[in-house]
Order: C-alpha cells, then sequence, then structure tokens
C-alpha cells in the first residue's frame, strides 16, 4: 500500500478521493490546496505517489507539477482534472505526470490508475 | 415541470396561497415517478442498473434512456412504455387543486387559458411544458440575441437545467432572460472558461438557498453557506462546465478551465453582453448568469 500527498484547493474533492484511497488501504500522508504548498509537502513527506488536480488559484496543478517533477524526476504524479480539459491533459502528461482521472471520481478508475502507476 | 410553471403563476397571480401551493405540489409530487422507479416497478431494470445510469450521468450529458438502452438495460419498446406512462403527468396539478376544494373546474379552465396568455409561450413551447420536454422550454426562455452565437449559449443553458434536474431537484420554473447591466446577488458562485474566447457563468441565490443547493449535490448536511459548501457549488461547476467543453471540444474549441470562485452581497455588471435567468426551485430563488468576457463585481 502506498503513501499518497492529495493535493486539490476543494476540502470537498479532497475528502472524496481521501475516503476511496483509504478504503483501499492507502495512507494518505498531506493534502495540499495548491501547487506551491504540494511542492513543500511533497519535499517534506516524500510520498509513493501524489494525486494532482489542473484547475487551482494560485499556483495551478500543471506548475505544482512541473516543479515536482524537477525537484524529482521519479516522481509519480497522477492528475485530475474535469471534464473537457483534453489540451491541460496533454500538457500534463507531457511534463511528467505518469495517469490522469476526470471527476467526479469513480472509486474503481481511481484505484485502478494509482494502481499502475505504483507498479510501472 | 409544467405544474410548478403553473403553480408558480398561480402563486404569482394570488389564485393559491403559498401554503395551498405547497401542499399541491406535494400530493403530486407523491405520484410523480421518475423512469429508472418505474424502470424497476416493471421489472425492466434491477437497483444496480439504475444506479449505474444515474452515476454515468456526471460523466455524460446523454438522457437516462440513452443510457440505459446503450449499455443493454432496456429496449426501445420498453422504454417507450415507460415513457408512455409518464405522460399526461400536466393534468395532475389540476386534478390535485380540484382534489384538495382548492378551485373549481371552471376557474382551474379559466386560470389555465390565463396562463398560456400570459407565459407568451407559442403553441409548441406550451406543449413542450405538458409534455415535460425541458430542453425545447430552456431554449425558449433562454433566447440570448446579443451574445455572438445564441445557439451556443441556449445549449449551455438547457444543459444547466439537465443538471439540475439530475442533480439537485425536478421542480425548477424558469423566467426568461433578460440582459444584466447591474444585478445584485447574496451568493455567487461563479467560473471562467478561457481560451479563442472567454465566457463567464455562474449563479446566484440567497445563503440558505445556495447552502442547500450544495447539500443536494454533495449529498451530505451543510452547516449553513460556509467553505465546504461553496467546494460543492465549485464542484457542480466543474461538471456543468467540463461536460459543456467535452461537446465544445468535439467542434475543436479547446477553453481552459479557471477556478470557481465565490463572492457575496455584490452587484454584477457585465463587460461584454451578460444575460441573467432567474430560477426558482422549491427551497429558493436563484438567478442564472452567462455572458462574455468578465464581469465586474461592486
Amino acid at each position: 500500500m502506498a503513501r499518497i500527498l492529495v493535493v486539490d484547493d476543494s476540502a470537498l474533492s479532497r475528502k472524496s478521493l481521501k475516503e476511496i484511497l483509504e478504503h483501499a488501504g492507502h495512507e494518505i500522508v498531506g493534502e495540499a490546496g495548491d501547487g506551491q504548498d504540494a511542492l513543500e509537502k511533497y519535499k517534506s513527506l516524500k510520498p509513493d505517489l501524489v494525486t494532482m488536480d489542473i484547475t487551482m488559484p494560485r499556483v495551478s496543478g500543471i506548475e505544482g507539477l512541473k516543479s515536482i517533477v524537477a525537484a524529482d524526476e521519479e516522481a509519480r504524479v497522477v492528475m485530475i482534472s474535469a471534464l473537457g480539459q483534453g489540451a491541460k491533459i496533454l500538457e500534463a502528461l507531457q511534463n511528467g505526470a505518469r495517469h490522469y482521472l476526470t471527476k467526479p471520481f469513480e472509486a474503481d478508475k481511481v484505484l485502478d490508475a494509482v494502481a499502475e502507476v505504483l507498479a510501472a | 415541470m409544467f405544474s410548478h410553471f403553473f403553480g408558480h403563476y398561480l402563486l404569482e397571480n394570488k389564485h393559491i396561497t403559498a401554503d395551498q401551493l405547497r401542499e399541491v405540489l406535494a400530493l403530486q409530487d407523491s405520484v410523480r415517478v421518475k423512469i429508472g422507479i418505474l424502470a424497476i416497478d416493471a421489472g425492466y431494470m434491477t437497483a444496480e442498473q439504475v444506479e449505474t445510469a444515474h452515476r454515468l450521468q456526471t460523466t455524460f450529458d446523454m438522457r437516462f434512456g440513452e443510457i440505459a438502452i446503450g449499455k443493454g438495460y432496456l429496449t426501445e419498446d420498453q422504454l417507450t412504455d415507460l415513457l408512455s406512462r409518464q405522460s399526461k403527468r400536466h393534468l395532475l396539478v389540476s386534478q390535485a387543486l380540484a382534489d384538495k376544494g382548492i378551485m373549481s373546474f371552471e376557474d382551474i379552465e379559466r386560470v389555465l387559458a390565463a396562463y398560456r396568455r400570459d407565459s407568451g409561450f407559442s403553441d409548441a413551447e406550451y406543449e413542450a411544458l405538458k409534455e415535460n420536454d425541458m430542453d425545447a422550454v430552456a431554449a425558449s426562455l433562454a433566447r440570448m440575441p446579443e451574445l455572438g452565437d445564441p445557439e451556443v449559449y441556449a445549449d449551455y443553458f438547457a444543459l444547466f437545467t439537465r443538471n439540475l434536474v439530475r442533480f439537485i431537484e425536478p421542480g425548477i420554473v424558469i423566467r426568461r432572460a433578460e440582459k444584466v447591466v447591474a444585478t445584485p446577488f447574496g451568493h455567487l458562485v461563479h467560473q471562467e472558461m478561457d481560451g479563442r474566447f472567454k465566457i463567464f457563468t455562474g449563479f446566484s441565490g440567497s445563503g440558505p438557498a445556495m447552502a442547500e443547493f450544495a447539500a443536494r449535490y454533495a449529498k451530505m448536511p451543510m452547516d449553513g453557506f460556509d467553505d465546504l459548501a461553496r467546494d460543492a457549488l465549485g464542484e457542480f461547476m466543474n461538471v456543468q462546465n467540463g461536460l459543456f467543453l467535452s461537446k465544445l471540444s468535439n467542434d475543436w474549441v479547446e477553453l481552459e478551465l479557471l477556478p470557481p470562485e465565490c463572492q457575496s452581497d455584490g452587484i454584477i455588471r457585465a463587460v461584454g453582453v451578460a444575460y441573467a435567468i432567474p430560477f426558482s426551485l422549491p427551497f429558493g430563488e436563484f438567478t442564472f448568469f452567462i455572458g462574455l468576457g468578465s464581469p465586474i463585481f461592486n
């Protein structure tokens, strides 16, 4: 089971992801509300995996992804986006994201994506 | 849908009291049955299949029946049968008014004729209202001619009303679109979509009404219009706009979704062209906004 950092500006989305991941036995080691906060928590918590919302105020998920990958090129980041954000998902994958999920979450898809990234 | 539109008219014109309207709607709500329940009742679908179809409606803008047929849960003939069971529902409100002794048949006939005249609906639109064709009614009320591509924006509003029915409450009453000059709001949740052009959308309401909206969307109780409620309303906007942008990207238009935001106790002014569409749900009054560019708040 993995140690996971959940990054989303919405407490409701963080709660929903936490419930899905913890129910499957993963440990949520920290939560962050924007890309800057995510980088700081990534450095101090050293999680196995990060779920990163794309659309966040202040420092976006794409910026957060870039800074985490710059700090650790082995970082495993799963991007989260609303529907209809194909261009942003592509940009994230080009910048080192390992997988992506769309909101609203489906538990099976979340756990499949996490398992796939951890196994790679 | 007809009963809510007509009921609202009866209330506004003081033909009945708010208590009587609640009583009438409760009576007809007690027999209002959605397709999913009808399908289970008829033995056409299992509860699990109905749940799956409902869940898929959060990621695909499709009617329940379309999904059920696509997944092989229902045949075309079974869907036609279920829809026919739902028809004539517009008569329920009249029946409830008569059964409760609130109005005589003569009164009902007279007021229905007055409603038809005052509503300004064409024959086709009035039929659409009676048939619960929300898309046709929303398109008729959401005429926004000064926006660059009015059909796109009317489609956006039709999607918004479908999402209200799916996730929040089917008893919607919509009023006609009006241009925004300076419209005050209590609490507003809004989101911009940016790219080749910029679209602004959102909706406003009182604190208790927005909190109830959030509670219904998140399926959890809310302690008023707090951060959790704001998050839930932001997620509703993400789903609404994500579904809209998915359709738009099929036409090779890619817009970036900016984070949803909340404002309280202000006035919204359009920089470009913007429209407001007031709508009512049983738990409060709301105003939907859509426009080009970014609005100004003060």
